[in-house]
């Protein structure tokens, strides 16, 4: 469904993209890995055209896109197609959660107000906030503000939804209701494409796993492969780190 | 010693407000004008565009390193010179010298406050984080529609005290006008004042309706920023 070939992205003479290519399918919940600074935001940046890439090439479905010479037309074009979860929040200030969600059902994709209005109400449900429906952001903490942004995401029903770093600001008492949401989606059979530090996630809801270091892919395999057998020095030294219970035998 | 003449403050005071309409006129022409102007003109500051930043940049610091009573002068009476001279060239029979002077008011009050708001509107929209851009893309929003429904409300509520400041000093400002011998507050008063020599008593006229008519903007202006800022106000 999402191919991406051979994305290259530099800021300056720093290459913080060398060359990435992967597949998605539909239905799967792809998790890229990867220590701090190895591009595993500007990947997604990039997906979502907040970024221009340098080069390389997107698939989506039908469109076919080139990085270099990327239209505002086919940038409008994918965009219908994905949302993104942001690491903060980044909610309308000035708009209630479900003003949040209505934003671009209405005047994104032009859905009439009253039925935008039962699809919004129904995201904000599903993501367990339907008491505060005429919240401002500011009323609401860190966890339920992500929540928003998520139903602000699926109410779309886009083909794939981007996550970067959900959980990252969020104090750790408030990780898990925002988890138990995107699991309840990934569920759901939303297709899905994360980045995120949270193992457990990684582990319990993904299919795919994409370990990222410095702008390459250094392995990639299911949670099983990567968790239990990683191929790669660095993705064992990265694991270790990260999952100190585990032990590897070389 | 000689006492104020209350009669004659009471009867100038209507003197001086009935300028009133004429400071008005200036003043919501200028804002017209230089609400757009100033906007777009913060965004090519914002984005850097090449050329026009710079000319922009040029503009405001002329505007701001001199005194307004010189922009007026220097407008009011070399610009003629150079219009007329322009006009004979071309052989038109139009006369520059029997153009109202409150057009003059419209041209030097408007430059002056496009380079105000210029810098009332960019350090507003710098207030409001880029992400918010990226968020209004992101579920489809066009960068147009991002600027109309998310940033601008949201830069308005940090722009107004500024906005609110530019529009007073723009009122007081006009009363810069009687070098342009235009009929508003400032002269009338001035003129009613003359035979008796009752100048005390015309200033504190003057004093009086400029402070009422700012007083009651100040009031406006409070009052809508209170209505915009309504989903900061409440806390958690």
């Amino acid at each position: 469904m999402l191919e991406v070939r051979d994305i290259r992205k530099a800021f300056g003479n720093q290459e913080v993209l060398s060359g990435i290519s992967f597949s998605i399918e539909k239905g799967d919940v792809a998790v890229i890995l990867g220590p701090s600074g190895s591009g595993k935001t500007t990947l997604l940046r990039c997906l979502e055209f907040f970024e221009q890439a340098d080069s390389g090439e997107v698939l989506f479905d039908d469109i076919d896109v080139d990085l270099r010479t990327v239209t505002k037309e086919q940038i409008k074009a994918i965009r219908q197609k994905t949302a993104f979860v942001f690491q903060n929040y980044n909610l309308f200030n000035n708009k209630t959660a479900l003003e949040n969600v209505l934003e671009g059902l209405v005047i994104g994709r032009k859905i009439p107000k009253k039925e935008a209005e039962s699809i919004a109400k129904e995201a904000l449900d599903k993501v367990g906030l339907s008491d505060k429906y005429d919240y401002y952001p500011g009323q609401l903490s860190g966890g339920q503000q992500q929540r928003v942004g998520i139903a602000r995401a699926i109410a779309l029903s886009p083909e794939i939804i981007f996550f970067d770093e959900p959980t990252s600001a969020l104090d750790p008492e408030l990780i898990g209701e925002v988890l138990t949401v995107m699991r309840k989606i990934a569920q759901e059979g939303t297709t899905m494409l994360v980045v995120t530090h949270e193992m457990s996630f990684a582990q319990d809801v993904a299919n795919k796993i994409i370990f990222m270091d410095g702008g390459n892919i250094v392995e990639e395999g299911t949670p099983r492969q990567i968790f239990t057998e990683p191929k790669e020095e660095r993705t064992r030294q990265f694991l270790k780190r990260m999952l100190p219970e585990y032990t590897y035998y070389i | 010693m000689q006492t104020l003449d209350l009669h004659f403050m009471w009867e100038a005071f209507f003197i001086a407000l009935s300028g009133a309409p004429i400071t008005l006129l200036i003043t919501v022409v200028a804002l017209l004008i230089s609400i757009p102007v100033g906007f777009f003109f913060s965004l090519v500051r914002l984005n850097g565009t090449p050329v026009l930043d710079q000319l922009c940049r040029i503009y405001i610091s002329f505007v701001r390193g001199t005194p307004l009573i010189i922009q007026i002068f220097l407008i009011y009476n070399v610009m003629p010179i150079l219009v007329e001279r322009f006009l004979r060239s071309t052989h038109s029979t139009m006369s520059i010298f029997d153009v109202n002077p409150i057009w003059y008011a419209f041209l030097v009050f408007s430059l002056h406050t496009i380079a105000i708001l210029t810098e009332v509107f960019r350090s507003a929209l710098k207030t409001v984080q880029k992400s918010q851009l990226e968020a209004a893309h992101s579920v489809g929003l066009s960068t147009f529609a991002a600027y109309r429904r998310i940033i601008i409300p949201q830069a308005l509520v940090t722009a107004l005290p500024n906005l609110c400041n530019a529009t007073t000093n723009l009122i007081k400002n006009t009363s810069l006008c009687y070098a342009l011998s235009l009929r508003e507050i400032t002269l009338r008063a001035k003129v009613a004042a003359n035979p008796g020599y009752n100048y005390i008593e015309a200033y504190i006229d003057i004093f009086l309706v400029y402070l009422i008519i700012c007083s009651l903007v100040e009031y406006g202006f409070k009052k809508y920023e209170k209505r915009l800022k309504a989903y900061q106000c409440i806390s958690a």
